[in-house]
């Protein structure tokens, strides 16, 4: 009886999973991850952009006109060397950007080998890797990201690999328990039992049937990762000034705010609106591509 | 029996049966899902006498679970929604009970028992909480009375070593052993009424003829009435008094068990029963199931429900929902064809 | 049981100790010479000589390996080494900033399980209310707000504007409870309110899940009243699932210190990290990490016991 309401839904999801349009076509009735997509597209828009958006340059000093407020000249106002916020926050976008998707990336290229082959193989090969991961785990993120920083030096290429080391013991975890089950398949046994090779299985058979919830962890973790970028560069580590950051703005606005409290809302908010973007669209594509994660993710 | 209005009615349902503890009347429960509108009972009467058996069977989505969770109270609302109807025990129309009466007649003087054994306990109580539960809420019983009599309840369901068993978790039993937890919980405090939803159908074979059995025994001893929901006509002719047949929300053949098993009314009760193994067949026809489908219960076919499927379907059948009629004594029917029917088999 | 707990106790050791060698080896291929925070940025008034006799004596010429293990054993004495920047024992820094970073800790856990387990709790309960989309739709922002954002926001509110919340500083809750109170609200609430989102989603979804279980139907059944229902049923086999999540929180919550300890001058772990990694000051840097993960590690041990003892199923696996 109850089960009338349940045997509803699942069909229109059953043929999402096959067809790459019925994908997108899920994504786009998912309200949320309309308006989070769009505003996605909106901010990468701007930073791709920014130059032909505005006069001004976004290091471009100008003493007597600092601490301006918001103005039909800077929309944003200036800062303490005259510089224009808005320039500066859409050049910013571009780090945020470039940092949550470069992260991802390299997160899923170090979580999902190590995830695959710590269930391939079982073990002492699994015990190894899981407790390396637990050892990660236990470091916390930033305190793990800034020694990482300190090694390798700063940049948007270094902060990208220390938040993506830090985002790919979720994306090998995940990874892992997927290919757990795909091992006891019966399609799964058939192909070793006709003697494919460890890496054909992996490559093959593990990891096709199990990257679903990588896709949909990676999306949420590009909002991880500009949240981790942000709060590095509020402490002036990874990209430094004067390459304008959303987190090395508000930590000149904090040291103002007093003189100009006005500067500490747009690169909030900015980050604010982005990372929920990113959330949005991840729930999105969760509940597209595989509803029973709901919960798990 | 106090208010003004209904005394004639009380009076004269209680000249006409004295025994009846239930009676449904015109019941109807729907429930809003995304597909649709799903009338899933669609004005359902019947009553229960004073220790009836009475079975309600029919195949999965006829509505019979949502009668009986109807009758208990346990529609989840939303998404379903009791729409109209009576639903009179012990004088009192259920539907139009406080939350606190209904709380005060569940367990107390009707206990229900479901399907599934594996996931119907909660699995973070021990056994022996859970049965003194309902002790302590209606009888009102100390926390050690309570697990005193909880104890007794265990031996009498026959589970062995039933004081160690207090101490158990849920996951430690079988399913068997679990529904006799059911069992002994549904009747701690002597209900007048005990509803057992496919109570034995997730059983191993062995086990479901024993918790039956046990189930019946109980009964009897405490005087309490039994409804039966199963979908399996062989539990039917073995402990039924009478018999309901719900097809697509309605009742479509009522009657006392041996009569409908005898003689059924409607076509749909005769391939229920012709799909049973080796009871009312000898040995010479193979199994038969009956062809096609449940009907989408968001978009019943026109007239009767069972038409599409129905061997002795007419043009009639196709346009008018039958109702139901007296095909016997104490045997009602909701077939257009009846008579053919009934004359070819 | 005991075999379970044995083997996780085994597990976390070794995890303890991958986390000293990694960090010990990661921590010395920074490419800045610590020397210098011994001796300042540009050696000024050091010999050559002077520096290597310094080096020697921080013990900064023998092979690495060698320096583990001498500084496992140092470490297991208590001995933890001096620091470079100012040459006092670094279990005594430590050990004087661990009380504000542990209250702060606490403050900000208590502020996320308070706030996120009745608000995800009741919101589950009124289904699809305006108490439900509201608790849903705050908890939306509350988990991609930056912290260090929302701390800005309410040092300008409640500092600047208002007037009302000292901005900076710290004092020990126990040496004054009133100003105590008043300084770690703003910190502590910063630092909570992520996890207080993360644990609203969970425990709503998972009282949701609970609410529809088949023994809540048949406790329902017994005539059980719906708040017991809620109470003794419900409540406790929904927040198994959240109880996970609370260990993996002390991790968040540590590294979110970091920011949110600057920003306050909280004199904590997290505001030494800073100063110490810029500096490169390995034995506190060893130190501070070792503290965090070991914290880290306790807490899920923990949760893990306290799991296994809520949920029987796991008690007698």
């Amino acid at each position: 009886m109850v089960k009338t309401s349940d045997s509803v839904e699942p069909s229109s999801v059953d043929t999402a999973r096959i067809q790459l349009p019925y994908w997108l076509a899920g994504l786009l009735r998912h309200r949320l991850s309309v308006i989070g997509g769009s505003f996605i597209l909106f901010v990468a828009f701007l930073a791709v952009f920014a130059p032909l958006l505005t006069g001004f340059e976004p290091t471009e000093v100008d003493p007597p006109n600092r601490f301006l407020r918001p103005s039909f000249e800077h929309l944003l106002g200036t800062d303490y060397l005259g510089r224009d916020q808005f320039t500066r926050l859409i050049y910013g976008a571009r780090i945020s950007m470039v940092v949550g998707i470069f992260s991802v990336v390299i997160a899923s290229f170090i979580g999902v080998p190590l995830g695959l082959t710590a269930a391939h193989f079982g073990g002492w090969t699994d015990s190894a890797i899981m407790r390396f991961i637990d050892a990660k785990l236990s470091i916390p993120g930033l305190i793990l990201a800034m020694m990482l920083l300190l090694m390798l030096g700063g940049g948007v290429l270094t902060v990208s690999i220390a938040l993506g080391i830090n985002l790919s013991s979720a994306q090998a975890r995940l990874i892992r328990s997927q290919a757990l089950s795909v091992k006891e398949r019966e399609y799964f046994h058939a192909a070793r039992a006709m003697g494919t090779s460890n890496w054909r299985l992996i490559l093959l058979h593990m990891m096709p049937n199990s990257i679903q919830p990588v896709i949909v962890q990676a999306s949420l973790g590009v909002g991880f990762a500009i949240l981790g970028e942000a709060s590095l560069s509020f402490l002036g580590l990874g990209v430094t000034p004067p390459t304008p950051t959303w987190g090395n703005m508000l930590s000149l606005a904090f040291q103002y705010m007093r003189s100009a409290p006005y500067l500490l809302f747009a690169p909030g908010v900015a980050i604010l609106l982005l990372v929920m973007s990113f959330s949005f669209v991840g729930d999105g594509l969760r509940d597209v591509l595989d509803p029973r994660l709901k919960g798990k993710i | 029996m106090t208010t003004q209005t209904n005394t004639e009615n009380d009076a004269a349902a209680s000249a006409d049966s004295a025994s009846t503890i239930l009676e449904v009347k015109n019941l109807s429960t729907q429930f809003r899902t995304r597909a649709g509108l799903v009338k899933a009972v669609d004005d359902v009467s019947f009553s229960v006498k004073e220790r009836e058996v009475l079975a309600i069977v029919g195949e999965s989505g006829c509505g019979k679970s949502v009668t009986a969770l109807s009758v208990m109270g346990l529609i989840p609302t939303p998404p379903g929604e009791i729409v109209g109807g009576e639903i009179m025990f012990g004088g009192k129309d259920l539907l139009q009970a406080s939350d606190d009466e209904m709380q005060e007649i569940r367990g107390g003087q009707m206990g229900m028992i479901f399907q599934e054994p594996m996931t119907s306990l909660n699995p973070v109580m021990t056994i022996g909480k859970q049965v003194a539960e309902p002790l302590r809420i209606h009888l009102g019983l100390s926390k050690a009375a309570a697990r005193v009599r909880a104890g007794e309840l265990l031996s009498l369901v026959g589970l062995p070593d039933p004081l160690e068993k207090l101490d158990d978790y849920p996951h430690q039993m079988s399913g068997g052993q679990r529904q006799r937890v059911m069992i002994a919980m549904a009747m701690s405090c002597e209900p007048k009424l005990l509803i057992a939803d496919e109570a034995t159908t997730a059983l191993d074979v062995t086990v479901q003829a024993q918790v039956l059995e046990l189930l019946i025994r109980v009964a009897e001893e405490f005087g309490t009435a039994l409804i039966i929901i199963t979908h399996n006509l062989g539990i039917v002719a073995r402990y039924a008094h009478r018999v309901n047949v719900m097809y697509a929300g309605k009742i479509r053949e009522s009657g006392t068990a041996a009569d409908v098993y005898k003689n059924p009314g409607h076509p749909y009760t005769a391939g229920l029963l012709s799909s049973v193994p080796s009871l009312m067949q000898s040995t010479s026809g193979k199994l038969q199931s009956i062809e096609g489908e449940i009907p989408d219960l968001t978009d019943l076919p026109s007239g009767c429900a069972f038409g599409p499927r129905c061997p002795y379907v007419q043009d009639r059948c196709r346009l008018e929902d039958p109702p139901l009629e007296n095909v016997g004594d104490d045997h009602i029917s909701a077939c257009w064809e009846s008579a053919q029917f009934r004359g070819t088999t | 049981m005991t075999r379970y707990l044995l083997s996780r106790l085994g597990q976390s050791i070794v995890v303890f100790l991958i986390v000293s060698v990694v960090v010990f080896f990661a921590v010395r291929t920074v490419p800045q010479d610590p020397i210098y925070a011994l001796v300042g940025e540009d050696a000024e008034g050091y010999t050559p000589a002077q520096i290597e006799t310094i080096r020697e004596e921080f013990g900064l010429n023998r092979p690495l390996p060698v320096q583990y293990m001498s500084w496992v054993g140092d470490a297991l004495k208590g001995d933890w080494g001096l620091s470079f920047q100012n040459k006092l024992p670094v279990i005594d820094l430590i050990k004087k900033r661990i009380p504000f970073t542990l209250t702060l800790a606490v403050g900000a856990m208590a502020i996320s399980i308070v706030f996120g387990i009745s608000t995800g709790v009741i919101a589950a309960l009124t289904r699809n209310s305006k108490w439900d989309m509201m608790a849903t739709g705050s908890a939306m922002f509350a988990v991609a707000v930056p912290e260090f954002w929302l701390a800005l926001m309410m040092i300008l509110f409640f500092g600047v504007t208002l007037g009302i919340l000292p901005v900076y500083g710290a004092v020990l809750i126990w040496d004054d409870p009133i100003e105590g109170f008043r300084l770690l609200i703003m910190p502590a609430f910063a630092l909570g309110i992520g996890g207080a989102a993360t644990l609203m989603r969970q425990s709503r979804s998972s009282m949701l899940e609970t609410m529809g279980e088949d023994y809540i139907r048949t406790a329902r059944s017994k005539g059980v009243k719906e708040k017991t229902v809620i109470i003794v049923h419900a409540l406790r086999n929904s927040l198994l699932p959240v109880v996970t999540i609370l260990g993996l929180r002390i991790g968040r919550v540590l590294g979110g210190a970091v920011v949110i300890e600057t920003m306050f001058s909280w004199p904590g772990l997290g505001q030494l990290a800073v100063s110490s990694l810029q500096k490169a000051d390995y034995p506190v840097i060893m130190a501070i990490v070792m503290f965090s993960s070991a914290a880290v590690i306790i807490a899920n041990f923990v949760t893990d016991i306290a799991y296994s003892y809520i949920d029987p199923r796991i008690r007698y696996a």
